[in-house]
């Protein structure tokens, strides 16, 4: 063991989320659904962390319980040391500043209402910071730093006006506004082409570079996971079936359910390279 | 004469403040039993083109010139009670997010046998429910899940009773707009190899729009690569992936993350073969050139032309020598 072993961003203990009636009307039984099913996972500061799974497996549920968005039932989730679940008043504010979450869908998730300028600012506003220059400042920053400069041309855009790959930068500029510790990202380019995945991928591996925050990368594309992450935990249902660096993970898979993913995975076996 | 043909097919939407072409002169054919994927980035005008073979254009959405002629009917200037009859029976449509379409309080079965019945009057409820068995078996959902409510079925489920209902009337065009975009990979991969197989055994042809370049060239034998509403470059599978030459077609395929890493282009400097200039298809200048790495002045000025580099690969650049 070294002797001051850095703290982990985050640790996770044996968590269960179940949800204990079907969310539909016409259920034939409301047996309950076990989401994530005993989860254990340490992402390190600094890290680029990939949780990768099929449709269904749990990844969304495993981001909506680290953000807070959702209790869990058993087991523990702690926050540079802290258990996040007593967190109540200033001390949840403070974490929910520090964890930000970078949505899948970049046309749902934007406000149409709302101009670019608006919506990086807004959680400025929400944390306090009442100086508008300030808040200007900060946004302008935001925009550069996620690709979209010079940051005032977009201001005043709304995001109807902004293509598939500007949009998500603007999703990614107000997760990164409030410079957050830990940022999860769940599938942010599925709706994008791999010219625009792959500089928003870049624009990701960047951000960390420069601003030291550490990434949850949520996903069910291995090539990505490979391509951005350092380590990566595969899920399914419910439960990691392996976890490791993700270049052993992807060149000496250890499940049958990876070795499905990689196969599954598009190659062009008809070119000849 | 092939079974599509579409010629110079330009589609507007009006706005209050502008007319905006959103797709522009697109030109392809296409026969029975053989397969051509649409490729491009969100909002190129994929499903525009898609919906317009259909005539299903939203209201503010309208064609302002082109042809296409279907099995030798022209599509456009056929009255709406004969394009009815085409739709669906003739030419099927997997919509873009389709899967999440399904009426949830009716079940499936009683969705798919509705349609079949307003197609086809005549026909007895129980031929019509053996036919959506033998749909079923096809598409290898089990027959006892055929009368279930929507959210019993798995999302790839729901594709895959969507992919039965398109083939209900055994069509001979199936439009497929990004069937397997909200899916994981391997309910993917899985549809993907039931789509092509189907297309093959019942020699359908097949028309497969995605953003994921990747997908479309494991399921069809030509592409064509879309950007800003214009076909910029069309050919065999084979042809663009091994000689990929417009600069949007290589920056789609060099991104393009692989297991393996990224995709590489095999021929890696040259984005310019010998080829013959066809005539010039606009008036306006290329739409890729503030992103192009390789435009030029030339570029700047002309608007680029359409060139052979083989019969069946052509590209929309200024960039052959
Ligand atoms: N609020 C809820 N009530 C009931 N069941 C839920 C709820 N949220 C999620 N589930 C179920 O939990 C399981 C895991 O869902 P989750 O959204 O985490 O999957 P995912 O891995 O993110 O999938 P995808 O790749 O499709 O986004 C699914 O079976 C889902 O139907
Ligand atoms: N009803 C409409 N009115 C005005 N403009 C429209 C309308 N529908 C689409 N457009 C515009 O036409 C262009 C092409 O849209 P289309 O939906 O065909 O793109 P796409 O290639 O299918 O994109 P995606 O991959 O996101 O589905 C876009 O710029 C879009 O904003
Ligand atoms: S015409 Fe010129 S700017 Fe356009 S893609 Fe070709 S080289 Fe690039
Ligand atoms: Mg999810
Ligand atoms: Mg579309």
């Amino acid at each position: 063991m070294p002797d001051t072993p850095a703290e982990p961003m985050v640790q996770i203990q044996g968590i269960k989320k179940t949800y204990s009636e079907d969310r539909s009307l016409f259920a034939r039984s409301a047996q309950a659904l076990t989401a994530i099913d005993g989860v254990s996972l340490c992402i390190e500061k600094g890290e680029v962390f990939g949780l990768v799974g099929a449709s269904g497996s749990g990844k969304t549920t495993l981001g909506r319980l680290l953000l807070k968005l959702e209790e869990i039932d058993a087991g523990q989730i702690r926050f540079q040391g802290k258990d996040i679940s007593g967190l109540k008043g200033a001390a949840l504010k403070d974490f929910r500043r520090r964890v930000q979450l970078i949505p899948q869908d970049p046309y749902q998730s934007l406000n149409p209402y709302m101009s670019i300028f608006d919506t990086v600012a807004e959680p400025l506003i929400i944390h306090g910071i009442r100086s508008s220059e300030a808040r200007r400042q900060k946004a302008a920053q935001a925009l550069d730093a996620a690709g979209l400069s010079p940051a005032a041309d977009f201001f005043p855009s709304y995001p109807h006006q902004l293509s598939g790959g500007q949009r998500q930068r603007a999703a990614i500029a107000r997760a990164m506004v409030l410079s957050p510790e830990f940022v999860i990202a769940d599938e942010p380019t599925s709706m994008l082409d791999a010219t625009i995945s792959f500089t928003i991928f870049k624009l990701l591996a960047d951000l960390r570079k420069t601003q030291g925050v550490t990434l949850l990368f949520i996903t069910h594309d291995l090539a990505a996971a490979r391509f951005l992450c350092d380590r990566i935990a595969v899920i399914y249902k419910g439960q990691i079936v392996e976890s490791g660096l993700s270049e052993q993970v992807i060149n000496n898979p250890g499940s049958d359910y990876t070795r499905a993913l990689i196969n599954a995975q598009p190659r062009f076996s008809f070119v000849n390279q | 004469m092939a079974l599509l043909e579409v010629e110079n097919l330009t589609i507007a939407y009006k706005t209050r403040r502008e007319t905006a072409i959103a797709a522009d002169r697109v030109n392809f054919s296409l026969e029975r039993g053989r397969s051509v994927g649409i490729v491009g980035e969100s909002g190129c005008g994929k499903t525009t083109l898609g919906m317009a073979l259909l005539r299903l254009l939203p209201s503010n959405g309208f064609v302002k010139k082109g042809r296409v002629t279907f099995d030798g009917m022209d599509l456009l200037s056929l009255p709406d009670t004969r394009m009815q009859r085409v739709r669906w029976k003739r030419i099927a449509m997997i919509f873009q997010a389709a899967m999440n379409a399904w009426n949830p309080v009716q079940r499936i079965g009683d969705q798919i046998l509705e349609a079949i019945r307003t197609h086809d009057p005549k026909i007895t409820k129980a031929e019509a429910v053996k036919q959506v068995e033998q749909l079923y078996e096809l598409v290898e959902i089990p027959a006892d899940r055929i009368f279930d409510f929507p959210h019993q079925y798995s999302g790839g489920m729901k594709q895959r009773a969507i992919i039965a209902m398109a083939l209900a009337c055994s069509p001979d065009l199936i439009i497929a707009d990004e069937p397997t975009t909200a899916l994981d990979v391997i309910v993917q991969d899985q549809i993907l190899q039931k789509i092509k197989a189907i297309q093959k055994e019942k020699n359908i042809a097949l028309i497969f729009i995605s953003h994921d370049i990747g997908v479309v060239a494991g399921v069809c034998h030509e592409i064509m690569v879309m950007y800003r509403g214009k076909i910029v470059e069309a050919g065999r599978r084979e042809e663009v992936f091994e000689v990929p030459v417009h600069p949007y077609t290589r920056a789609l395929l060099s991104s393009y993350l692989t297991i393996d890493g990224v995709f590489e282009i095999r021929d890696k400097q040259s984005p310019a073969p010998p080829c013959t200039p066809a005539e010039p298809l606009s008036k306006e200048l290329c739409g890729y050139v503030h992103l192009c790495p390789h435009a030029s002045e030339a570029c700047r000025s002309r608007p680029p032309q359409w060139r052979e580099i083989t019969p069946t690969h052509k590209v929309l650049c200024s960039l052959c020598r």
